[in-house]
């Protein structure tokens, strides 16, 4: 019988081991589009995010251009082109925080179309982010691999 | 007296039917904004996991996690690998590393579909239905022709960046 409960504790233990191994980082933007109809003055969007994760999470906000390339496959193009700087245009409130597990934060969106972009504009602000711990690799080891994967989530703006 | 009393019954039969329309109209959730029928979508990746199964002249496949992309209504979603790269911990052997690992994105539980995915994959994934809740396995593959390369020993460091947005 003690044998029995010894082995569920080890059980549990191997559990919890595998579980922490295979901790995810989780993040939430909404809304995932936003349909712009541009005027005079910038458009202000709030964007709502939630660290639905187990950690904390590093948030680094950005945005970049979304155009069709040669092939009509829809590639992300540089902020900064030689006819214009997209960061000029979109600007956005928080660039780089921190979001705890469970918590919630909003950031706002100011968009403004560029003046020498003809047709409908679009772009794509992305919310990349990072484990804030970082996990030690022991250096001596024999080929040994540390793999990060992060997670990026993109908001379209769209001109309507 | 009597008009006035039938001008007060018809006042309270129309505030009465208002009244009424309002409280269905509400009920119906016609007005309420629903904050759960906002578009939104969600991702869920494994942050860091650490392998040791990598050897010099091997040709190993192994699971790295799953990538959990979902959003509250079905969504086509777009995808790419932006980041496969992989360094040497504590110092800057880039370009043998890269020649080394290729890391593939499972969709869907399709083995065809494995894609293959470089360091200047910058296009991106199209036609991927994907519902609410789908999981995608992340494994990497190890390549063996490097012939020109040498690997030495060593801790390496491999950051995979999974990108999502709506279609």
């Amino acid at each position: 019988m003690k044998l029995n409960t010894i082995g569920k504790f080890i059980f549990l233990g191997v559990f919890l081991i595998v579980l922490q191994t295979f901790a995810s980082a989780g993040l939430r933007v909404m809304p995932s589009t936003v349909d712009v109809k541009f005027g005079k003055k910038p458009i202000a969007e709030t964007l709502m995010l939630k660290n639905t994760g187990g950690e904390s999470l590093m948030i680094k906000a950005y945005v970049m251009g979304l155009a069709k390339n040669k092939k009509g496959d829809w590639v992300f193009t540089d902020p900064v082109t030689k006819n214009y700087n997209l960061n000029k245009y979109v600007t956005i409130s928080r660039s780089s925080f921190v979001l705890n597990a469970d918590q919630e934060s909003k950031v706002i969106v100011n968009v403004k179309k560029p003046k020498y972009y003809s047709g409908k504009f679009q772009c794509v602000v992305f919310f990349e982010n990072y484990p804030l711990e970082k996990t030690e690799v022991d250096t001596s080891a024999q080929m040994q691999t540390l793999v990060e994967i992060h997670g990026r989530l993109g908001v379209i703006f769209k001109e309507k | 007296m009597k008009k006035t009393l039938i001008l007060l019954v018809a006042l309270f039969f129309v505030f009465a039917i208002s009244t009424s329309t309002l409280a269905d109209t509400s009920s119906s959730g016609n007005q309420a904004v629903d904050t759960n029928l906002v578009p939104a979508l969600e991702m869920t990746a494994p942050s860091a996991t650490t392998l040791d199964t990598l050897q010099v002249d091997g040709d190993n496949e192994f699971l790295l996690g799953n990538l959990v992309v979902s959003s509250n209504a079905p969504y086509t979603i777009k995808y790419h690998v932006d980041k496969t790269h992989m360094t040497k911990y504590a110092g800057t052997d880039y370009t043998t590393a890269t020649a080394l690992i290729n890391v593939m994105s499972l969709i869907g539980g399709d083995v065809g579909d494995f894609a293959t995915v470089a360091t200047t994959d910058q296009n991106l994934k199209t036609n991927c239905t994907v519902e609410n809740g789908a999981t995608w396995s992340i494994s990497g593959h190890q390549v063996v022709d490097y012939a020109d390369k040498v690997l030495t020993d060593g801790a390496y460091h491999l950051v995979i960046t999974y990108t999502a947005v709506q279609n």
